[in-house]
């Protein structure tokens, strides 16, 4: 059989910027919060972004004002993880009142921009028919800014330029910003013990109903 | 794919037993287009020595590999994995956000609700076929 070669020798480095992450959500522990998920008011910039969309225009935050943003950065290619987030934030929106939902939109940055053609991540994301969702192309300068903007570590896993079959390395979170742009939450909907879409929706009704 | 389905058909007929392996609530994440899926399934040993799997086949896709999900540093990263070890009386689950099947390279992928016949391998030399309920992108699995 048609074997990849495995590359388990390969040194995998969580670069400071991942771990700066996980530091603020220790800090963040013991704090008052009015949230069941992470709460990260005050400490991660407001909504914005300029990015290629997955219809081939420019998406800016401005078009997603008044919504309550679901982000999160993953890659088509991803079989596992990133289908279970985005299944689970399905889950979450569908405990939604239909007019909340509506007020919710889900942001997918595909990461791994020579696979997540504009074409591909539309018709990834509309697997999950959202009520509202925007695909990005997570390429160029306006993305490295995006991921330093939010502390975004991404690692394409190539064993060399001709590798297709790559895996990616992504942020496990999903990024939650209220209908005002600001950050409110991080919401953990992959891995053990992932934050239930329960907590996720009633989070979203308090960021929704507040505003 | 019909002679596939039907080879499932007679399969699913019997039990799913390779030697002391019981597997359960098999089913595939179908991702459509040319990317991989994955495939799910809860393995028991009810033998008394550790078996463990070291490889799977599938007809509709040109590749399956063992893979885990890992989590840390609030980053998530798949690797391979050889092998996959159950203990004697004991379970191992391949479960979304763990361990799971990655199903490459689709060549005759089935559809939601087809039943998908996948050979598990064993590092003794048995193999075990099973059929696996395919589930769209956003499934949850048997609950």
């Amino acid at each position: 059989m048609n074997r990849k070669p495995r590359h388990q020798a390969r040194t995998r480095l969580v670069p400071a910027l991942a771990a700066a992450v996980a530091l603020l959500l220790a800090a963040c522990g013991g704090q008052e919060t009015s949230y069941n998920l992470t709460d990260i008011t005050g400490k991660m910039p407001d909504l914005k972004f300029r990015l290629t969309g997955a219809q081939g225009d420019i998406r800016t935050a401005a078009d997603l004002q008044g919504r309550a943003v679901l982000m999160y950065f993953g890659y088509t290619h991803c079989p596992d993880v990133c289908p279970m987030t985005l299944g689970r934030l399905k889950m979450a929106l569908a405990k939604l009142p239909e007019a909340l939902a509506e007020r919710t939109a889900v942001v997918f940055v595909g990461v791994d921009p020579a696979r997540d053609t504009p074409e591909r991540v539309r018709d990834y994301l509309a697997n999950f028919h959202f009520p509202n969702a925007v695909g990005l192309i997570g390429e160029g300068k306006p993305f490295q800014r995006l991921k330093e903007r939010y502390h975004v570590y991404v690692q394409l896993q190539k064993d060399g330029p001709e590798d297709t079959d790559y895996e990616v390395t992504h942020p496990s979170q999903v990024y939650v910003f209220g209908p005002d742009g600001r950050a409110r939450v991080l919401a953990r909907m992959s891995g053990k013990e992932p934050d239930t879409p329960k907590a996720l929706a009633e989070d979203l009704r308090r960021l929704l109903k507040g505003s | 794919m019909r002679k596939l389905l039907l080879l499932v058909a007679l399969l699913a007929t019997a039990p799913a037993l390779a030697a002391d392996v019981e597997v359960s609530g098999a089913w595939v994440r179908l991702i459509p287009g040319g990317g991989p899926s994955a495939g799910y399934l809860t393995l028991t040993n009810r033998g008394e020595r550790p078996v463990a799997l070291v490889d799977a086949e599938c007809a509709a896709y040109g590749m399956v590999m063992i893979h885990r999900s890992v989590e840390s540093g609030g980053t998530s990263r798949m690797e391979h994995v050889d092998r996959l070890t159950v203990a004697p009386g004991q379970s191992r689950e391949l479960a979304p956000g763990g361990y799971h099947l990655m199903l490459m390279k689709p060549q005759d992928p089935p559809e939601v609700g087809d039943k998908l016949a996948i050979t598990l391998r064993f590092a003794d030399g048995q193999s075990l076929e099973v059929p696996f309920t395919v589930e769209p992108p956003y499934g949850q699995g048997p609950q």
